[in-house]
C-alpha cells in the first residue's frame, strides 16, 4: 500500500480498520482463542464507542527517564514516520481479531516510547491509566528499543472514579533490537466491575532480552493475549505472570512464543491464585519454526486453589517444527498441602496470616528480578489484593 | 507460675487408627524428658497431637499448658501460648525467606492494635535474628534464603533451633532432631539446643537411639512401646536401652530391630 507522507496515512489505515471491524463477524466460540470467554461480554453497542482523543488516559507517573522519548502516538505519525509507520500494527495486527481492529480504528490515547540506540534508562518508565471517565476506553503503546538500549517499563491499569461497567481494550506493541534489554510489567487492578482484553507482542531481535510480567489481579473479566516473537539468533524471553481472583472473576491468558530464528530461548511462568467462584483459563503455545533450531523452551503454569469453588484450565499447545530442540512444560492445580500450612501455624502464625504467607512466597519468583521500586509496587497492588481475598 | 506441659490419659488415633493409648507425662521448666520408642510406637503421633496437627484426632485426655487445656487449640494458638515443636521432617516453602517467615512469627506475637514500629520485638527483630543466628554459628545468608528449600538436614535442623531461640518456648518438643545428621551436625544441634534450653524451658526429646543423649543430658527417660509408657526412669534407662534394646522392654524382636 502506498501512504501518504503526512499523517493522513495513520488517518486511512484506522478508518479501514474501522471498516474491517464494522464488517467483521462477532468471534466464534469455535475459534481457539475463545472457546473459553464468551465474546459478547467484550460486544460494546456503536454509540458508546467514542474515540474523542483523551490525552491524560495514559499518563506517566514520575519523571520520564532521561534519554527516553515518550511521544503522542498520532503526532508521531505525523512527525516521526520514519519510527512509528513500519511499526505500528506490525507487532499486533488490527485484522488479528475484532478487538484488535476496534482498538486501532478508535484508540482514544496513544503513546511512543522511543529508546534511542545505546540508551540506559537508569529508572522505570510508569504509565498509568486510571480508568474512570467514559464506559468505553482503549488506549495503545508502542515501545522501540533501539539496539544496545535498556528499559523497563510499567503499564498499570488503576480503578478510576467510575463505578460500574467499564470496557477497557489495550494494546501494548514492543520492538527490541538488537542486544535491547526491555522489561514489561503490566499491572491490572482495576475496579471489581471493569472488563479489559488486553493484546501485547513483543518482537525480540538478535541477541535482544525481553522480561514480561503481567499481575492480573483486580476486574471482573479479563482476557489477555500475550506474546514474544523471537526473530533474531539468540534472544531470550522471559515471561511470568501472576493471577489471584476470587468472587465471580474470570481470567483468560493466552500466551504465544513464537521461536522464529535459532539459537533463542523462551522461559514462561504463571501463578494462578484462586478463590470463591473464580475462574482462570491459560492456554500456552509454543511454536518453533522448521528453521529454528538449538532452541530452548520452557513452559510452566501453577494454579493454587484456595477454595474447591474455584476452577482453573491449564492448556499447553506445542507445535514443534524443529528436531534440535528442548521444550518442556509442566501444570500443576491443587489447594496448598495441609504440611505447609500446619508449618507455618506451628510458629503461632494465624491460619489466614499463613495463607497470605504461603500465596506470597508462591508468587515471588516472579517479582523479585524486577528493579526494587518496581517489586515494591508489585507487592503493595499484590497485598491489597491479598487483604481483600 | 512456672512453665508445665501435663499430658493426662492422652488417646490420639491417625485415619481412624488409635496409636497413642493413654500416656500421662509431666514436663515442668528447666526438665529435660528423653522419650525413647522404635519405628511405629507412636512418637511422632504424639508430637503432632500435641502441636494441634489437624489429622491427628485426639480420642480423650488433657493437654495442660501451663496449667490450660490446649487439647482443642489451634496449632498457631498452642504456638503463641507458649508450645514448640522441632519437626524431624521441616518442610521446604519456596519464595518465603527464612527472615520473613520469622518476622511473620514473632509479629504474630504483638498484640493487634499496636503498630510495629511501637512494638520492641517488630523493631528490634533485625539485631535478634542476626545475634540468634550468630549465637548458632549460623551463615547470616540463611535469612534471605527461602525456608528449608535446598537446605541440607543438619541445615534445616539448625533453622528449627533457630525458631526456637527466635520464639523462646516455655515448652520444646523435639522430633528425632537427631535423625539425617552427621555425627558433627549432631554435635552442633546438640550445642545449639543446650543454649537455647535453660531453665526457663522443659524439653521433651522424643527420638529412636540414645546417641543424641550423650549430648544433651536428660533428667527422665521414659520408654514408648505401641503408644504407652512401658518405663520411666533416669538417665541410665537409656543406656539399659543400648545395651539390651527395645526387646527387652517387652517389644517382639522383629519390631524391635526397628530401621
Amino acid at each position: 500500500m502506498s501512504v501518504a507522507a503526512d499523517g493522513s496515512w495513520l488517518e486511512d489505515l484506522r478508518q479501514l480498520a474501522w471498516e474491517w471491524y464494522h464488517d467483521a463477524p462477532e468471534p466464534s466460540r469455535s475459534v481457539h482463542l475463545w472457546r473459553y470467554t464468551d465474546p459478547a461480554i467484550f460486544r460494546i453497542p456503536e454509540q458508546i464507542i467514542d474515540a474523542t482523543p483523551r490525552p491524560g488516559l495514559i499518563a506517566p507517573e514520575g519523571p520520564i527517564p532521561t534519554g527516553i522519548e515518550v511521544l503522542d502516538l498520532v503526532e508521531a505519525a505525523m512527525s516521526r514516520p520514519e519510527l512509528v509507520r513500519d511499526r505500528l500494527g506490525a507487532a499486533v495486527r488490527p485484522v488479528a481479531g475484532k478487538l484488535e481492529a476496534l482498538n486501532f480504528a478508535r484508540f482514544q490515547h496513544g503513546l511512543v516510547v522511543h529508546a534511542p540506540a545505546g540508551v540506559v534508562a537508569a529508572t522505570p518508565l510508569t504509565l498509568v491509566s486510571k480508568l474512570g471517565g467514559p464506559r468505553f476506553n482503549a488506549s495503545r503503546i508502542l515501545v522501540i528499543a533501539d539496539e544496545d538500549s535498556d528499559l523497563t517499563i510499567v503499564r498499570s491499569y488503576g480503578a478510576g472514579d467510575r463505578k460500574g461497567e467499564i470496557q477497557a481494550n489495550g494494546v501494548i506493541e514492543v520492538f527490541a533490537g538488537a542486544r535491547a534489554h526491555v522489561r514489561l510489567i503490566v499491572i491490572q487492578d482495576l475496579q471489581p466491575e471493569a472488563r479489559l482484553h488486553l493484546a501485547q507482542r513483543t518482537v525480540a531481535d538478535r541477541d535482544a532480552r525481553v522480561e514480561t510480567i503481567v499481575a492480573s489481579l483486580g476486574g471482573a473479566v479479563m482476557k489477555a493475549d500475550i506474546g514474544t516473537v523471537l526473530a533474531g539468533k539468540g534472544a531470550e524471553s522471559e515471561s511470568w505472570g501472576v493471577v489471584v481472583g476470587d468472587g465471580a472473576q474470570h481470567f483468560d491468558h493466552h500466551t504465544v512464543h513464537t521461536h522464529t530464528a535459532g539459537h533463542t530461548r523462551s522461559r514462561f511462568n504463571y501463578k494462578t491464585v484462586l478463590k470463591g467462584h473464580a475462574r482462570s483459563v491459560y492456554t500456552g503455545s509454543i511454536r518453533i519454526e522448521k528453521d529454528a533450531a538449538n532452541c530452548e523452551a520452557y513452559q510452566e503454569n501453577r494454579n493454587l486453589m484456595l477454595e474447591e469453588t474455584a476452577h482453573a484450565d491449564s492448556i499447553p499447545e506445542l507445535e514443534i517444527l524443529n528436531n534440535e530442540v528442548q521444550c518442556t512444560h509442566g501444570a500443576t492445580m491443587g489447594p496448598i498441602e495441609p504440611e505447609y500450612l500446619f508449618y507455618l501455624e506451628s510458629r503461632g502464625i494465624p491460619h489466614d496470616d499463613a495463607v497470605r504467607l504461603f500465596v506470597d512466597g508462591f508468587v515471588t519468583p516472579a517479582f523479585n528480578r524486577v528493579p526494587p521500586a518496581v517489586e515494591a509496587s508489585l507487592r503493595g497492588h499484590l497485598a491489597g489484593r491479598m487483604e481483600r481475598l | 507460675m512456672s512453665s508445665s506441659l501435663e499430658i493426662r490419659n492422652l488417646r490420639v488415633a491417625v485415619a481412624g487408627k488409635e496409636i497413642v493409648q493413654g500416656i500421662t507425662l509431666t514436663i515442668r521448666a528447666g526438665e529435660k524428658h528423653a522419650l525413647m520408642g522404635p519405628n511405629g510406637s507412636g512418637k511422632s503421633t504424639l508430637s503432632n497431637a500435641l502441636m494441634g496437627h489437624p489429622a491427628y484426632t485426639i480420642l480423650s485426655g488433657e493437654i495442660l499448658l501451663n496449667g490450660e487445656d490446649i487439647a482443642k487449640m489451634p496449632a498457631d494458638e498452642r504456638s503463641r501460648k507458649g508450645l514448640f515443636l522441632a519437626f524431624q521432617y521441616p518442610v521446604a516453602i519456596p519464595g518465603v525467606s527464612v527472615a520473613n517467615f520469622l518476622r511473620s512469627a514473632v509479629k504474630a506475637r504483638v498484640p493487634k492494635n499496636v503498630k510495629d514500629g511501637d512494638s520492641e520485638a517488630m523493631r528490634g527483630f533485625r539485631k535478634t535474628l542476626k545475634a540468634a543466628m550468630d549465637e548458632l554459628s549460623i551463615d547470616p545468608a540463611f535469612a534471605t534464603r527461602y525456608l528449608n528449600d535446598g537446605f541440607s538436614g543438619g541445615e534445616k535442623k539448625r533453622i528449627e533451633i533457630l525458631q526456637m531461640a527466635i520464639l523462646k518456648p516455655s515448652i520444646a518438643i523435639l522430633d528425632e532432631t537427631d535423625s539425617g545428621l552427621d555425627i558433627d551436625a549432631l554435635r552442633v544441634v546438640s550445642d545449639g539446643i543446650n543454649r537455647v534450653c535453660g531453665p526457663e524451658t522443659g524439653v521433651l526429646l522424643i527420638t529412636h537411639y540414645q546417641r543424641l543423649l550423650n549430648y544433651v543430658k536428660p533428667d527422665f527417660v521414659h520408654v514408648l512401646i505401641h503408644g504407652r509408657i512401658v518405663r520411666s526412669g533416669g538417665p541410665e534407662l537409656a543406656l539399659e536401652l543400648e545395651a539390651g534394646g527395645y526387646e527387652s522392654f517387652g517389644l517382639a524382636p522383629d519390631r524391635a530391630a526397628g530401621g
